[in-house]
């Protein structure tokens, strides 16, 4: 009998935080699914078939028609399957999350600067991360509560990724400290927790796989800006 | 019904996005128009991280950022929906309006540049008009097809503000008639009638920001 084709299939890259808001969204709602890593340096016809406009990871393949963006794949996945929610239902209380599910996206960047950067640029981006975590620290995360979602993980949760995880690893690598626990201890507090959830531990790319691309990326990018 | 106020700026098209869904839906509520030179402490208060317009406040609960708003909008009132029903073409919609979103920097980048800095800044936005018109739009009568939706509106200011502010810059290679598919849906999205009800004066809006281009211009670079 001929192999049934997977229904979900998910194009990422190993390294890359928004390609893991998408994991942890299918394996929290054991949405069964065909990871293919990419090759960014090689990109597949069928990634750039299936995000013409961008090019980039993650995108989500469901039955044939691809969904890229991974804020926009993890709206779908929820009004798709949405048994274990993970967006509030009340009307405001969503909207919030989706401010907060934003701002994560538009302030993300800065911390992947830290390392594609040098002098006043990465000084730059280092201000962007420490005002980002500053508002996620005094406006975004309430005393008492575990998580964005509450009692357990939420969207909110998994669109900070990168503060969570991938900032972390970046800071050691680049011998920069910006997320000190005493200037940060809800945050602190949120991150060990986030990383304790049986579906986030488990699905984390390892520190010293990181660290090693991450010089490999670093020495390629300042050495194609000095010339 | 709960008290509703959007605090605004008559001359930002992101205030006018929320407008126009507000209107379309046949929502009450209370216009207050911002001083963005002197920030009130009502719009302090309602959005301390940003400190922008617009804020729709509904019940005394704030919601910052327009395409959050829209989507609170949509939400709130489903009578005259804006979005689709099935999840794909949600999806696509809110990708267009995220595409629109993030590139809005760097789309408004020709009219605070001049010399060099604006020929390549208006390259970039040309090409960013280019991908909405032939992959966004394409060949539909709106963004999610035969009728208005949230895309239309988050895109509103391709038809109100973009020869605006490309004849204010004096960089007629974004005006809309170069780009044929869009204009043709700008003249539909002007017709509908709540958006057309709710058009923001031409004349005013050029002068506005021809003096705001002579400020941008006469300001000394660092």
């Amino acid at each position: 009998m001929a192999e049934a084709e997977a229904v979900v299939k998910l194009l990422g890259a190993w390294l890359s935080p928004y390609c893991y808001r998408v994991i942890w969204a299918l394996k929290l709602k054991a949405i069964p699914y065909e990871y293919i890593e990419e090759d960014l340096s090689a990109k597949s016809p069928l990634l750039l078939q299936s995000n013409p406009v961008h090019k980039k990871v993650p995108v989500l393949i469901h039955d044939g028609k691809p969904i890229s963006e991974s804020t926009v794949i993890l709206r779908y996945i929820e009004e798709i399957w949405p048994h274990n929610p993970s967006l509030p239902t009340d009307p405001y209380d969503k909207a919030v999350a989706l401010f907060w599910i934003k701002f994560a996206d538009d302030k993300s960047p800065s911390i992947s600067k830290l390392y594609r950067s040098d002098g006043e640029e990465q000084q730059q981006a280092a201000k962007e991360c420490s005002e980002m975590l500053e508002a996620m620290e005094e406006q975004g995360l309430i005393e008492g509560k575990k998580f964005f979602g509450g009692d357990e993980i939420n969207m909110v949760d998994i669109a900070f990724c990168s503060v969570a995880h991938w900032l972390g690893v970046i800071e050691e690598f680049a011998g920069l400290k910006i997320l000190e626990p005493h200037r940060f201890p809800k945050l602190s507090s949120w991150i060990q927790n986030f990383k304790s959830v049986p579906v986030i531990k488990e699905n984390l790319p390892h520190r010293d796989k990181m660290i090693a691309l991450l010089k490999r990326r670093r020495e390629v990018l300042l050495a194609s800006k000095s010339n | 019904m709960e008290e509703l106020k959007l605090l605004g700026c008559w001359g930002s098209p992101f205030s006018y996005r929320v407008l126009w869904a507000l209107k379309y839906k046949g929502v009450e509520f209370e216009y207050i128009e911002e001083d963005l030179v002197n920030k009130s402490q009502l719009l302090l208060t309602y959005n301390p991280i940003h400190k922008k317009i617009p804020v729709l406040v509904h019940g005394g609960k704030p919601i910052p950022e327009s395409i959050v708003i829209l989507e609170y909008i949509e939400e709130a009132w489903p009578q005259n929906p804006l979005l689709p029903q099935h999840p794909h073409d949600r999806a696509a919609a809110r990708f267009w309006i995220k595409f629109g979103e993030d590139k809005a920097p760097v789309f408004y980048r020709f009219f605070h540049t001049a010399g060099e800095e604006q020929a390549k800044a208006t390259k970039e936005a040309e090409e960013l008009l280019r991908t909405i018109q032939e992959h966004g739009l394409g060949d539909k009568k709106f963004f999610g097809g035969e009728k208005l939706g949230l895309a239309d509106i988050a895109y509103g200011w391709i038809a109100c503000w973009l020869d605006v502010l490309a004849e204010a810059a004096a960089v007629p290679l974004l005006a809309l008639e170069r780009f044929p598919r869009l204009q043709e849906w700008a003249e539909n999205f002007k017709q509908v009638p709540l958006i057309n009800d709710n058009l923001p004066d031409p004349v005013k809006l050029l002068s506005h920001f021809k003096s705001r281009r002579g400020e941008i211009i006469a300001a000394p670079t660092s």
